[in-house]
């Protein structure tokens, strides 16, 4: 059952991996609708556009012969501008190239969008571009633009970071699953403990890295050693972090899994789906905040929330991952269950802090003690 | 199996986020022509990350610039002044308005990884006087310095691979050469036909390679400060060297050239005699300085 379900998972992953990217996402590449009021404002928008008046434009390959003279620009839409006159604004050609013969003259600009500006000993009194495409315009703040830019921007943050801790925690799962249990296991029994010693790491980090800078730099070697335990200490602290907020999620999604099921998917469940499903919890804080970007103040509230969850959820993992040493040491009650579990012979038996198990006299049958 | 499954989904994941992180690769070309009333050319570069090339272009073109980059992640931005003929380019990140280039070297070295990174490759008027400065992050810089007549150049490396090579004498006196580097690597070809008078290096941990030769006009004070870095200069046999060094922690290297002290300077033999000289000021901790004769 859980096999199919990841097989399934993984189709569908790939599916969507495999599937092409929409022409709405490609920005500005996408060329609008087909119409030369269209092409104006792309050309006029590009930061290496040209602005042309609407009666520049022509559709289809135009020549400027040797005797015409063009009083101001002209623009040849989907077609090849050849110039051997005189131009005096500027010599457009989108979706085609503009050749410069020699004797030909332009007194502004000359560009090509997804064309080049062949200069065969024409002269240009401005710039000759060749463009591959419309370049995005510049975003100018306070339009509806932006604002789709600023959300899409905002949405994929959030996705990205989701497929980020996704990967990642997929691959503690497969790598380092006995680490991730312990601390989801820490998460579970001591969450409150696990929030304050977190927190009291997170404000700790910053003076425990000069502290130990400080400790190194008293010995020649320990100077030399410095650049290396800066980066032996961030990787720990981002290792500890990102752990703790993995098996965070991985509690979270399995509370949710247990809540809608009523305790009985738990145990169930595959850990990777478990994972996913919280991981998913505080991805959703995110694209709510994401997708009112545009809402000003109910936006920037979303998003403080988003980022408390977050917070919360990071302090209680990292906390959890410090006490149980990166997951090395399992909380004090899985001992004594160990124990417990080891026989059930001998749980008659009184534990003792030394060997666990001391001489004890077994029990007596009911029957012996029978008169 | 399950252990597959998992796999699976991670490089599925990792799939989908590639392509969700695609590229929008754009490419310009701009170039302008020269006119009779061009006298001298600025170029201001302020580029961040990936290749950087520079040399001669065609003889009727003032500039041309080629530029591909991620029209995602960049926005190009130039200026020409007719009046002045001044041209700064710049390619500035979308996300971060305004940033300097020195401060994007994080940024832009995860660019440099890219397998499809910035490019820009552009050309300069040959036969006028150029005054350039060049802002580069972490980007792999070839500068062909050839056919071009140098007033002024200003090169801030940041964490790049730098190339520069005088391939023609310079025609013009160029005051004074200023690089800065940081951890990459410098390499300057053809220095004797720099025609200038100082060359100022400030190479932190770069290596740094110094081939002086070329067609000497003038004596040249190069001036050094490096840190963690080797610096190596190829000097030809007709040249005088005198070099005054504060070391610390650092080697001296003398290549099986005779030198004499002199007033706390080392000295070559061929010092007073030599048509043109080379006087080097280093300041070198924890790296090493090495001279080496090379045929004239």
């Amino acid at each position: 059952m859980h096999e199919r379900f990841l097989r399934i998972a993984t189709l569908v992953t790939l599916a969507v991996s495999a599937a092409p990217v929409p022409a709405w996402s490609q920005g500005a590449h996408a060329a609008p609708a087909d119409s030369l009021s269209a092409w104006l404002d792309s050309l006029r928008q590009d930061p290496n556009g040209v602005r042309v008046a609407p009666q520049a434009l022509r559709s289809g390959s135009q020549t400027v012969g040797s005797a015409d003279h063009v009083a101001g620009s002209i623009v040849a839409v989907h077609g090849t501008l050849t110039v051997d006159g005189a131009i005096d604004g500027n010599a457009v050609a989108i979706g085609g190239d503009v050749v410069l013969h020699a004797g030909s003259h332009v007194g502004g600009d000359a560009v090509a969008v997804g064309g080049q500006v062949r200069d065969e000993g024409g002269e240009v009194s401005g710039e000759m571009r060749s463009l591959s495409g419309f370049t995005h315009a510049a975003p100018v703040a306070g339009t509806s633009a932006s604002r789709a830019a600023t959300t899409g921007r905002s949405l994929s943050l959030a996705i990205g970071w989701f497929v980020v801790l996704s990967v990642v925690g997929l691959l503690t799962l497969l790598l380092t699953r006995t680490n991730l249990e312990t601390v989801a296991e820490r998460i579970r029994t001591d969450f409150s403990r696990a929030f304050l010693v977190g927190f009291a790491g997170e404000l700790a980090l910053l003076p425990a890295l000069v502290l130990s800078l400080a400790a190194l730099a008293i010995t020649v070697i320990g100077i030399i050693l410095i650049p290396f335990a800066i980066i032996a200490f961030l990787l720990a602290a981002a290792g500890l972090l990102a752990l703790g907020f993995i098996a965070m999620a991985y509690v979270s999604g399995e509370s949710v899994l247990e809540y809608r099921s009523g305790g009985t998917m738990r145990r169930r469940a595959p850990a990777g789906l478990l994972l996913l499903l919280g991981l998913s919890i505080f991805l959703a804080f995110w694209l709510v905040g994401a997708l009112f970007t545009w809402a000003g103040i109910v936006g920037a509230v979303l998003r403080l929330v988003a980022a408390a969850v977050t917070w919360v959820a990071v302090t209680v993992g990292f906390g959890a991952a410090l006490l149980s040493r990166g997951g090395t040491r399992a909380p004090p009650h899985l001992y004594a269950l160990d124990h417990g579990a080891l026989d059930e012979e001998y749980s008659w038996e009184t534990p003792t802090p030394v060997t666990g198990i001391a001489a004890a006299r077994p029990r007596t049958p009911a029957s012996r003690i029978e008169p | 199996m399950k252990r597959w499954s998992l796999a699976g989904m991670a490089v599925a994941a990792m799939c989908w986020a590639a392509s969700a992180a695609a590229q929008q690769p754009q490419t310009i070309d701009v170039a302008r022509q020269r006119h009779a009333a061009d006298s001298v050319l600025h170029v201001h570069v302020e580029y961040g990350a990936g290749h950087f090339a520079l040399a001669a272009a065609s003889p009727r073109i003032l500039y041309h610039v080629h530029l591909h980059y991620d029209a995602d992640r960049s926005v190009p931005e130039r200026r020409f002044d007719p009046a002045s003929d001044a041209l700064s380019l710049r390619l500035r990140s979308r996300e971060d308005r305004g940033r300097s280039v020195a401060r994007a070297v994080g940024e832009s070295r995860n660019r440099h990884a890219r397998s499809d990174p910035n490019s820009m490759a552009l050309g300069v008027a040959r036969g006028i006087p150029l005054d350039l400065t060049l802002d580069l992050g972490a980007t792999e810089a070839r500068i062909n310095l050839a056919d071009l007549w140098l007033d002024h150049l200003e090169l801030h490396g940041g964490a790049s691979d730098l190339q520069l090579a005088f391939g023609t004498p310079n025609p013009r006196h160029l005051r004074s050469i200023e690089i800065a580097g940081g951890a990459a690597s410098i390499h300057i070809a053809g220095l004797g036909n720099a025609n200038a008078d100082r060359l100022e290096i400030h190479s932190g941990a770069a290596d740094v390679d110094l081939d002086c030769s070329g067609a000497w006009t003038r004596n040249l004070q190069v001036d050094l400060t490096s840190a963690l870095g080797d610096v190596t200069f190829h000097v030809p046999s007709d040249v005088g060297v005198r070099i005054q060094m504060t070391r610390v922690l650092s080697d001296f290297d003398h290549g099986g050239m005779r030198f004499t002290k002199r007033s706390g300077a080392e000295e070559s033999d061929n010092w007073n005699s030599a048509p043109h000289r080379l006087t080097i000021d280093a300041r070198s901790l924890l790296g090493s300085i090495a001279v080496h004769r090379t045929a004239s």
